[in-house]
């Protein structure tokens, strides 16, 4: 077992955010925004429910969780304009008003000017919740691996795509091929991820080993893009070529759902620090 | 005005003082460091050297902790002293992540150093660092020693006097002539605190 010491010269993985809350927040995050992008998208009130409920029971509370001093949460409002986390809770606090406004709207069928602002307000607060996570690691300057313009993109499309393949597996009217568009193009982020850590700095490519080849092989490499990514991929695949059933797209739903959560664990858990000496 | 630490690695020997009377000074709980010394040992025997390398909160020009802060419980004084108001921090842990020095520590302790029950000196040097909060040197501000004139404790105990302080000013010409350097300057953090090699 390495001492500290040892730890504290050698590249060895952050642990201030390491712990469950933080990466299960993130990932209720994902899933609720996402959901509710694409229902209300579709004015589908149970999807508007699920996803209003997943970002505000879900993301919530795991975010208070997180805290060291959660009597102080408020406090975390005070600087939108230079932290990524504060401008995020502002994101959360205008998706609980205008979201629930909306949902108020459709449940109570008064689809009218008023509500399609509101519509356009929760949909750009949940937009901004599918990929701030990207941005707030992306400002880590102690951890080389999230320093990536990519994560942000990485997020937010896992999220949709995830999203999307809910919404197929609930039979919504939505095109098979905008799930196979976007489980290609989370393909490619997580491609472009792991090459722009392979190119990049030694405590990056020593993420990218973990995530790939190393500690979090099984989480990364097998889960959230094997699993998550590239099964649900060949079932849209095999949806477009000849239809796929219900049952398929419940498959899809499930993995890519999966694939959401070992993504920000192992995105979390790969984050690397390069050694002081 | 503002202050700069400078650590000359040749005189330092390792022996950990600075650490030990940071925590005896500054009262921290168990798991929190304000001051560390970092070893490393390269090279194969007969051939090996061994590097010791005290670290600390670099009080940066640029503190990448300042910038992701979401309360403002951080923040960069005049006199260059990076602190933390423990009544604002909220325990979110983004300066930690932030930091790539690993100077901050989330204090997280469950009673002190000899069982749940603090003794008197942990009773009182506790007080001022509640649990969910991130602590990390402030060149021991907080301790008072800055405002009655005296230096950090890890600088005036040093056994080896390989420990300098004072304003940037003072500690120029001595940056000048030993080139002194700043760790990890490709991240444009501009530490305030040097070292001679």
């Amino acid at each position: 077992m390495k001492t500290y010491y040892q730890l504290a010269v050698d590249y060895h993985p952050q642990t201030a955010w390491a712990a469950a809350p933080m990466w299960l927040e993130m990932s209720f995050g994902a899933l609720g925004g996402g959901l509710f992008i694409v229902s209300a998208l579709l004015n589908y009130l149970p999807g508007i429910v699920a996803g209003y409920l997943l970002v505000m029971a879900g993301k919530g509370l795991f975010l208070l969780a997180d805290l060291g001093k959660q009597s102080r949460f408020l406090y975390v409002l005070k600087r939108p304009f230079h932290s990524w986390i504060s401008f995020g809770a502002w994101a959360i606090l205008a998706f609980a008003l205008f979201g629930l406004i909306f949902g108020v709207q459709v449940l109570t069928g008064s689809l009218n000017g008023f509500a399609s602002l509101m519509k356009v307000l929760a949909l750009a607060a949940a937009a901004i919740l599918i990929v701030y996570d990207g941005f707030f690691l992306a400002a880590s300057r102690g951890v080389a691996a999230w320093r990536s313009s990519v994560l942000p993109v990485l997020f937010g499309v896992s999220s949709l795509a995830t999203s999307v393949s809910v919404a197929l597996a609930l039979n919504l009217p939505l095109s098979t091929f905008l799930a196979a568009g976007l489980f290609v193009l989370l393909a490619l982020a997580h491609f472009s991820y792991i090459k722009g850590l392979m190119g990049a700095d030694q405590a990056s490519r020593y993420s990218a080993d973990e995530l790939v080849s190393g500690s979090l092989k099984t989480a990364y490499l097998w889960v959230a893009v094997v699993t998550g990514t590239l099964l649900p991929l060949a079932i849209s695949v095999v949806a477009l070529l000849g239809g796929a059933s219900t049952g398929l797209w419940l498959v899809s739903a499930v993995c890519a759902v999966v694939g959401v959560f070992a993504l920000r664990y192992s995105i979390l858990r790969g984050g690397y620090y390069a050694p002081v000496l | 005005m503002s202050y700069a630490m400078v650590i000359d690695l040749k005189r330092c020997v390792g022996c950990n003082a600075c650490a030990t009377i940071c925590k005896a000074e500054n009262g921290t709980p168990p798991g929190v460091l304000r001051s560390k010394v970092l070893r490393k040992e390269t090279g194969t025997f007969p051939n090996v050297r061994r590097v010791s390398l005290p670290v600390l909160c670099m009080h940066c020009e640029n503190p990448p902790c300042v910038d992701v802060c979401p309360s403002g419980a951080t923040y960069k004084r005049e006199d260059g002293i990076v602190v933390v108001d423990k009544e604002v921090c909220i325990g979110c842990r983004a300066c930690m992540t932030a930091c790539p020095y690993e100077a901050r520590y989330f204090v997280d302790h469950e009673g002190g150093y000899f069982g749940p029950e603090l003794t008197p000196f942990e009773a009182v040097k506790y007080g001022d660092k509640p649990r969910g909060v991130v602590d990390k040197c402030d060149f021991c501000l907080s301790s008072g020693r800055l405002e009655r004139g005296e230096k950090p404790a890890c600088v005036q105990n040093c056994i080896a006097e390989a420990r300098f302080f004072g304003t940037k000013e003072e500690m120029a010409e001595l940056i000048a002539q030993r080139g002194g350097y700043q760790l990890r300057p490709e991240l444009d953090t501009e530490p305030s605190v040097y070292y001679l090699p």
